[in-house]
C-alpha cells in the first residue's frame, strides 16, 4: 500500500496529531469557557446566565446579531446570486479570471479592508465628496459609523463566501438540460425557475448557511464600520473581558454564541458539507414542484419571458458593479499608502513614499511584523505537517465517523473566533503561556487547519489513485511514490493550503487581542491600536505590502503555468 | 529488449469480500509461463479484483496467489516485480515520456547511462523512437498506451498484467493495438494477464480465457474450447451468441412444437437431453432454406439485419424467436417471408438450464 492507512493502527497514528492539537488548542479551550461561566466568587452558579437573560439589554444584542446577520445573507444572496449566474452561464471564457478577483479579497485582511471603507465612506471620503461634486448632496451623509457602514463592510468581506460555492453548483449544472428545458416549450424564465433554479439551490444553501453562521460572530468589521453602540455579541464579549473584566458574564455569552453557531452548523451541515467532500444532498426536486405548481409563479414566468433579452445587459452592469465593490477596498488602501498627507484621507492630496519610509523607521511595527510573520509561518508549517496525514486519513479510509472528524478539523473556520479566542485565553492563563509565541502558534494552527483540511481532502478526492498504484508497480516504496508522484502532482493545492493556513493566522487580530502581551505583539494588532487611536496611513502600507508580496508570488505561479500551457499547445499543434 | 522467460502465476482459493459483496469465490486459476491469459466477465464480476490481488494492492480474504511456484503473499506490492498496465494509463503527467519510462529504473538505481540505452530500446520496441522529450498529455491515446505498455516492460518484469488497456481507444485503433500487443508477446515471452469484458479481443488475444462470472470461475480453456464447449448454459450465452430452446417431454424427446428428430442435431459430446433441458444452438448452426425445401421447421422472417458477408435473420418458428446467420451469396430475406429452418447435424448442446444471460 502506499502512504493510505493499511490497518486500523496506522490510520490512528495518522488522525492523532490533529486530534491532539484539537484537544488542546480547540475543544479543551472551549470546556474552558464552559467551566468559565459556571463559576462565580469560586462556586459553581448559573448566576452569569440569570444576570444575561435578566437584562433586556442582552436580549437586544441577541436580536441585533441575529438580524444583521440575517440582513447580511439576504444582500449577499441579492447581490451574489446574478453576479454568480453571469460567471457560471455568460462568461464562461472569463470565468477562471473573475473568479480569482472575487476571490482576492482574501489576500488583504478583514481588518484592513474595513479601514478603507472609513476612507471610502467617511465625511470627507470618495463617495461624499463624489456626490457633493455632483451637486447631489450639500452635506456629507453620513455613511459609516452607522449601520449602513456594518452591512456594507460585511457584506464586501462575505460576499465570496456567497459567490464561490454558488458558481461551483452552478457549473455543475449541465447546459444541456437547460436546451432540454427550451426543447420541451419553456422560456428563459420558466427554464431558469424551473431547472437552473432548482438546481443551483445546493450551492445557495451552502453560501448563505456560511454567510448567515460567519456573520453572527463578526467582530472587526462592526466594530470599526458601526455605531458605537449598537454592539453586536462579539463585540459585547470583547468590552466585557477586556474592560469590565467580568469573565463569568462574558463566558456566558460567548457559551451561548457558540452552541447558537454550533447547532445552526450541526442541523446545516448537510448544505456546508459537500463544499468539502460528497455531493450535494440538498433536494432539488421538492423545489421544483413548489415552482411550477404554483399559479403566481407561472404569471411572473410569463412576465419573465417577455423580460429576458433586458436581462443579459443587467446582468454585465451589475457584474460590472459587484467586481468594483468587491475590488474597491483594496484600490484605495495601496493609494493611501502612498499618501502625502499626515492622516488618513482620501483621494490623497498627493503621493509620496512618506508612510512607507515611517514604517520601516518604526521599530515597533518592524518588531510586530517580524513576530507576525515567523509565528504565523511555523503555524502553517505545522498545520500542513499534521494536516496532510490526517486529510489521506479522511480522503482514503472508509470508517465510521470520518464526516463528523471533517466537520470537527473544518469547525474553527465557521465558528466566531472571538469564543474561541477567549477559551485559548482561559487555557493559556491558566497553563502560565498566555502572550507566549508558543500559545500564537497553537492558535493559529487551529485556525489553519480548516483550509488544509478542506483544500487538500477535495484535492485528494480528485487524485487518481491509479498514479500511485502505477508508481507501486514500478518499484516505488510508499514513501519514494508520495516523493515522486503524489507531491508533486498536489504540489499546487498543497500550496494553496499553506498560503490559506499562514494568511489566517496572518490575519488574525480577535484572537490576537486576546493573547497579545508585551511578550508577543502581532501586526494585526498594532494596525488595530493605530487605527483605534489616530488612524495612520501606517495600516495601508501594511496592506500595500501585503497584496504586492501576495500577488508577486501568485502572479509568478500563475504565470509560469500560462507559458508552460502555452508553451505544450505550440509544439503540439 | 532481452526479455526473461515468463513465469506461471498460480492463483488458489482466492475469496475477497466487500462488505456484502462477494467479489471473488474460491477463485483457482494457474497461468503458465509465458502464457497470454485473457480474464473475460460481465462488469462486476471480479476481473479487477483479481489483477490487484496479483498485484498487491488489494489483499484477499483468503487464498495464495504464487509466481513462478514463489508464494508473494507477504511480499509488498513494490517488490513484486510485476508490470501493470492502467485502464487510463496512469502515466505521470509531471514527466517526459522519457522519465516516465525510466521511473522503474531509477527505483532500481540503475545506471544513467543504462538507463538511457534501456529508454531507447523501450521506445523502439513500442515504435515510438524520438519522442521521449514529449509530455505525456501530448500523446494521442494509442501513443500514450504505447508508452504505458513500455514503462510496464521496461523493468523485466516476468508478468505483466492489463486493466482493459484498450477500452479508451476507437475500434479501429483497438484492433490495431491488439495485433501489436501479440506481436509483442511473442517477442518477449512474458506472461500476460489481460483483464476485458470484450469477449472479441479476449477470444482473438489470449492462448486461453478464463470466465468469470460473480465472482466465481466458470471456465478456462482456449479460445475454441469456451466457444465449442461452453461447460454451461452461462458460458454459451457469455461466448458468442446462441439459440435456447425448451425441451418437452417425449417420447421422444423433442424441441417443444417442433416434429424434427433431435438426437441427430446434438454434438457428440454433449449430455443427453432431459425434459426441462434446454437445446442451446448457435445462429451460425442453422440454415435458413426457401419454404419448399422439405426436412425443416417452418417458419416467418420478422427482422433482418445486414451485415456485410452474412444476414442476421430474426425468424419465428413453433412460437419460438430465433436467430440465424445467413450466408447472402444468393438471396437477401424480408420481414414477412415464409422459410424452412435446418439445424446443422451434430452442432447442438444440451443444458440444464436457461442461464442468466
Ligand atoms: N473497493 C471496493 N469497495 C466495495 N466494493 C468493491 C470494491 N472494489 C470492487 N467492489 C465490488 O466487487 C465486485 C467486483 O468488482 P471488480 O472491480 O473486480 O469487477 P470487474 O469485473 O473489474 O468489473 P468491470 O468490468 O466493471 O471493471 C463488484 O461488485 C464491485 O462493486
Ligand atoms: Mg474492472
Amino acid at each position: 500500500m502506499t502512504v493510505a492507512t493499511r490497518t486500523d493502527h496506522g490510520r490512528a497514528a495518522m488522525l492523532l496529531p490533529v486530534l491532539l492539537l484539537l484537544a488542546l488548542g480547540y475543544l479543551g479551550p472551549l470546556g474552558m469557557v464552559a467551566w468559565t461561566s459556571l463559576r462565580r466568587a469560586g462556586q459553581t452558579s448559573l448566576a452569569a446566565y440569570a444576570e444575561i437573560l435578566a437584562q433586556p439589554v442582552f436580549l437586544d444584542i441577541f436580536l441585533r446579531t441575529l438580524t444583521t446577520a440575517g440582513i447580511v445573507t439576504l444582500f449577499c444572496t441579492a447581490i451574489g446570486y446574478p453576479f454568480a449566474y453571469l460567471v457560471a452561464t455568460r462568461a464562461r471564457s472569463w470565468a477562471g479570471l473573475v473568479m480569482a478577483l472575487v476571490a482576492m479579497p482574501y489576500l488583504t485582511s478583514i481588518l484592513i479592508r474595513s479601514y478603507a471603507w472609513v476612507a471610502i465612506l467617511g465625511g470627507g471620503g470618495l463617495v461624499n465628496r463624489a456626490l457633493m461634486a455632483l451637486g447631489l448632496i450639500e452635506d456629507p451623509l453620513r455613511l459609516v459609523f452607522n449601520s449602513f457602514g456594518s452591512y456594507v463592510g460585511m457584506v464586501q468581506v462575505l460576499l465570496p463566501m456567497m459567490v464561490l460555492p454558488l458558481y461551483a453548483a452552478m457549473r455543475r449544472i449541465d447546459p444541456t438540460l437547460l436546451r432540454a428545458g427550451a426543447s420541451l416549450g419553456g422560456g428563459p424564465a420558466s427554464v431558469f425557475a424551473t431547472v437552473f433554479l432548482p438546481l443551483s439551490m445546493p450551492g445557495l444553501a451552502a453560501g448563505a448557511a456560511l454567510v448567515f453562521l460567519s456573520a453572527l460572530g463578526f467582530y472587526i468589521t462592526p466594530a470599526l464600520l458601526g455605531a458605537p453602540g449598537d454592539y453586536m455579541l462579539a463585540q459585547a464579549i470583547e468590552v466585557r473581558v477586556t474592560t469590565l473584566a467580568e469573565f463569568d458574564v462574558a463566558a456566558a455569552l460567548s457559551w451561548m454564541l457558540f452552541a447558537m453557531v454550533a447547532m445552526l452548523l450541526l442541523f446545516l451541515r448537510r448544505w456546508i458539507v459537500p463544499l468539502g467532500e460528497e455531493q450535494p444532498t440538498a433536494r432539488p426536486s421538492r423545489v421544483r414542484a413548489v415552482a411550477s405548481t404554483a399559479a403566481i409563479a407561472r404569471l411572473v414566468q410569463r412576465a419573465g419571458d417577455r423580460l429576458a433579452p433586458l436581462a443579459g445587459p443587467l446582468l454585465w452592469i451589475h457584474g460590472m458593479l459587484v467586481l468594483t465593490f468587491l475590488l474597491a477596498p483594496m484600490v484605495v488602501v495601496v493609494l493611501i499608502a502612498f499618501s502625502s498627507a499626515p492622516y488618513l484621507t482620501f483621494p490623497p492630496p498627493s503621493y509620496s513614499w512618506r508612510w512607507f519610509v515611517a514604517f520601516f523607521r518604526d521599530t515597533n511595527w518592524l518588531q510586530a511584523g517580524w513576530f507576525s510573520l515567523w509565528v504565523s509561518t511555523a503555524a502553517a508549517v505545522t498545520t500542513l505537517a499534521i494536516g496532510t496525514p490526517f486529510a489521506f486519513a479522511l480522503a482514503r479510509g472508509c470508517f465510521a465517523g470520518r464526516r463528523l472528524l471533517w466537520l470537527l478539523a473544518v469547525s474553527p473556520m465557521i465558528l466566531p473566533h472571538i469564543v474561541i479566542g477567549l477559551g485559548l485565553f482561559f487555557t493559556f492563563v491558566a497553563l502560565g503561556l498566555n502572550g507566549h509565541p508558543v500559545s500564537f502558534w497553537i492558535a493559529y494552527v487551529v485556525t489553519g487547519l480548516p483550509y488544509v483540511v478542506i483544500v487538500l481532502v477535495a484535492a485528494l478526492g480528485r487524485f487518481d489513485r491509479d498514479m500511485e498504484r502505477a508508481a507501486t508497480s514500478l518499484g516505488a516504496a510508499p514513501l519514494t511514490v508520495f516523493r515522486t508522484v503524489t507531491l508533486p502532482l498536489l504540489a499546487a493545492s498543497f500550496a494553496t493550503a499553506f498560503l490559506f493556513a499562514f494568511l489566517s493566522g496572518f490575519d488574525d487580530l480577535i484572537i490576537g487581542l486576546f493573547l497579545s502581551s508585551p511578550r508577543g505583539t502581532t501586526l494585526a494588532i498594532r494596525m488595530w491600536e493605530d487605527i483605534r487611536l489616530e488612524i495612520s496611513p501606517k495600516t495601508a502600507v501594511v496592506g500595500a505590502l501585503q497584496l504586492a508580496v501576495l500577488l508577486v508570488v501568485l502572479g509568478a505561479r500563475g504565470l509560469s503555468g500560462w507559458v508552460g500551457q502555452l508553451r505544450r499547445q505550440r509544439t503540439s499543434s | 529488449m532481452v526479455q526473461g522467460a515468463g513465469q506461471s502465476v498460480e492463483i488458489q482459493g482466492l475469496s475477497k469480500r466487500f462488505g456484502d459483496v462477494v467479489a471473488l469465490d474460491r477463485v483457482s486459476l494457474t497461468v503458465r509461463p509465458g502464457e497470454f491469459m485473457a480474464l473475460l466477465g460481465p462488469s462486476g464480476s471480479g476481473k479487477t479484483t483479481i489483477l490487484m490481488a496479483v498485484a498487491g494492492f488489494e489483499q484477499a480474504d483468503t487464498g495464495a496467489i504464487r509466481i513462478g511456484g514463489r508464494a508473494i503473499d507477504r511480499l509488498p506490492p513494490h517488490k513484486r516485480d510485476i508490470g501493470v498496465v492502467f485502464q487510463r494509463y496512469a502515466l505521470f503527467p509531471h514527466m517526459t515520456v522519457a522519465e516516465n519510462l525510466a521511473y522503474s529504473l531509477r527505483r532500481r538505481g540503475i545506471a544513467a547511462a543504462e538507463t538511457a540505452r534501456r529508454v531507447e530500446e523501450a521506445l523502439a520496441l513500442v515504435k515510438m523512437e524520438g519522442y521521449g522529450a514529449r509530455g505525456v498529455d501530448q500523446l494521442s491515446g494509442g501513443q500514450q498506451q504505447r508508452v504505458a505498455i513500455a514503462r510496464a516492460l521496461i523493468f523485466r518484469p516476468a508478468v505483466l498484467l492489463m486493466d482493459e488497456p484498450m477500452s479508451a481507444l476507437d475500434k479501429k485503433l483497438r484492433e490495431h493495438m491488439q495485433m501489436e500487443l501479440r506481436l509483442l508477446h511473442r517477442e518477449l515471452g512474458a506472461t500476460i494477464i489481460l483483464v476485458t469484458h470484450d469477449q472479441e479481443e479476449a477470444l482473438s488475444m489470449a492462448d486461453r480465457v478464463a470466465l468469470l462470472h460473480e465472482g466465481r470461475l466458470r471456465q478456462m480453456g482456449t479460445p475454441a474450447e469456451l466457444y465449442r464447449a461452453p461447460a454451461d448454459a452461462f458460458v454459451a450465452g457469455f461466448i458468442g451468441r446462441n439459440n435456447f430452446l425448451p425441451i418437452e417431454a417425449g417420447p421422444p424427446l423433442r424441441l417443444r412444437g417442433c416434429d424434427g428428430d433431435l438426437v441427430g442435431v446434438l454434438a457428440e459430446d454433449s449430455a443427453a437431453p432431459r425434459p426441462g433441458d434446454v437445446l442451446a444452438i448457435r445462429p451460425e448452426h442453422m440454415a435458413l432454406l426457401p419454404p419448399e425445401v422439405p426436412g425443416g421447421e417452418p417458419c416467418r422472417v420478422l427482422e433482418t439485419a445486414f451485415g456485410g458477408a452474412r444476414q442476421t435473420v430474426l425468424v419465428e418458428a413453433a412460437h419460438h424467436r430465433i436467430t440465424v446467420e445467413a450466408a447472402v451469396s444468393d438471396h437477401l430475406w424480408q420481414p414477412g417471408q415464409a422459410a424452412s429452418l435446418h439445424f446443422n447435424p451434430r452442432t447442438g448442446r444440451i443444458f440444464p438450464a436457461p442461464g442468466p444471460q
